[in-house]
């Protein structure tokens, strides 16, 4: 098929979306009232929720004294953990908010996404870092103690969560490779065309 | 700031105008059926969050498309579906031809579309709105890249299309 065709092709479809179209005003009334939210927000509202759970581990932290014995310095690190985590998900929802790619050329919204993408690695990856090293401070403890139901539980939690964070790390690192090249073939071709 | 129901009837204006134009764009970055209605529907609720930030310095057809397309190839990496065209139905299709007169028209549709779905993300925007009349110009504005790279992009692409074309024609 000749690319003229091609186009002549396209120029005579008429996609019938009356169907759609039905459902618009009650996306339009839904939107209105702030009801239908968009991948970004679903984002955010994610990083929300998750930065929220991180309240829980500093109202947590007393009993790693008073009911496990632990040392206060594990129950502080516990605690600061929380927090920090709690801050960099907050502080990346609100990141993700004001970003609005959609309206830029394409080229510039991925950009933008690769930003967002990059930022939510490295999150990530500070998040499982700082993990380990709580987790490794609660383990020395119980360790000391010679607690094996605590023990059994804190492996069990280790074989399930470390892996799930280790691929979710690793597949995000590659879809911002993934992303990059893509751009960087984008500019590429820019540099070459100017030359 | 406009009133919510005068954003409503602006919204309803602009998918009324603009809604078959969106539906192509959405329906060469996903398989027709449920995921193109989410798309679909994404892609107008882009629309609605950006209508308050679209101050009139482009064109609205532009807008339009960029918003489109973002979506789309937002979608695209994030379902990350390399779906083979053979999956596509044409009874799931809902377009039909302005000339009924056409008598191949099924097998014109999906070689239209298995040509095209089998680009990679950018060249299927490029080959779209080149496909919609839009000038290297505009092409260029709404992808963000040089006059001159898209018709580098679009001499590859049409490189690309015939050597596809033809090995389909050879099956």
């Amino acid at each position: 098929m000749e690319l003229e065709d091609l186009k002549d092709k396209w120029q005579k479809l008429n996609v019938r979306v009356e169907h759609l179209e039905r459902d618009n005003k009650r996306l339009a009334a839904q939107l209105a009232t702030g009801r239908a939210l968009n991948a970004q927000k679903t984002l955010a509202n994610m990083y929300m929720r998750i930065g929220t759970v991180g309240l829980v581990l500093p109202c947590l932290a007393p009993a790693l004294v008073e009911v496990l014995n632990f040392d206060q310095w594990v129950a502080c690190l516990y605690g600061i953990f929380g927090i920090v985590m709690m801050a960099l998900d907050y502080s990346f929802a609100g990141y993700i908010r004001q970003n609005d790619y959609m309206t830029l050329p394409v080229v510039e919204a991925l950009r933008s996404v690769i930003a967002v993408r990059k930022r939510q690695t490295m999150l990530r990856i500070f998040g499982i870092t700082m993990g380990v090293i709580v987790i490794a401070s609660m383990f020395g403890q119980v360790l000391g103690q010679n607690n094996s139901e605590v023990m059994y539980g804190m492996l069990i939690g280790l074989c399930l969560g470390t892996p799930v964070g280790v691929f979710m790390a690793y597949r995000s690192i590659k879809l911002v490779r993934t992303m990059q090249s893509e751009l960087q073939r984008c500019l590429d071709e820019d540099d070459s065309d100017e030359r | 700031m406009k009133s919510m129901s005068d954003k409503e009837r602006q919204f309803l204006a602009i998918t009324e105008q603009y809604g078959a134009v969106v539906a192509k764009v959405c329906y060469l970055y996903t398989a027709p059926g449920a995921s193109f209605e989410d798309l679909y529907q994404e892609t107008l609720i882009n629309l609605w969050q950006g209508m308050d930030m679209f101050r009139g310095d482009s064109k609205m057809s532009t807008w339009i498309y960029r918003v489109s397309l973002n979506t789309c190839i937002s979608w695209h990496r994030r379902n990350g579906r390399h779906y083979s065209t053979d999956r596509i139905r044409l009874e799931d299709v809902i377009f039909e031809p302005v000339d009924s007169e056409s008598s191949h028209i099924e097998e014109d549709y999906r070689e239209l579309y298995q040509l095209i779905s089998m680009l990679p993300p950018i060249d299927k925007a490029v080959i779209t709105l080149w496909l919609d009349e839009k000038p290297y110009d505009e092409i260029a504005k709404i992808i963000g890249i040089s006059q001159a790279n898209v018709a580098v992009r679009m001499h590859r692409i049409k490189e690309k299309l015939s050597k596809m074309a033809e090995k389909s024609a050879l099956r």
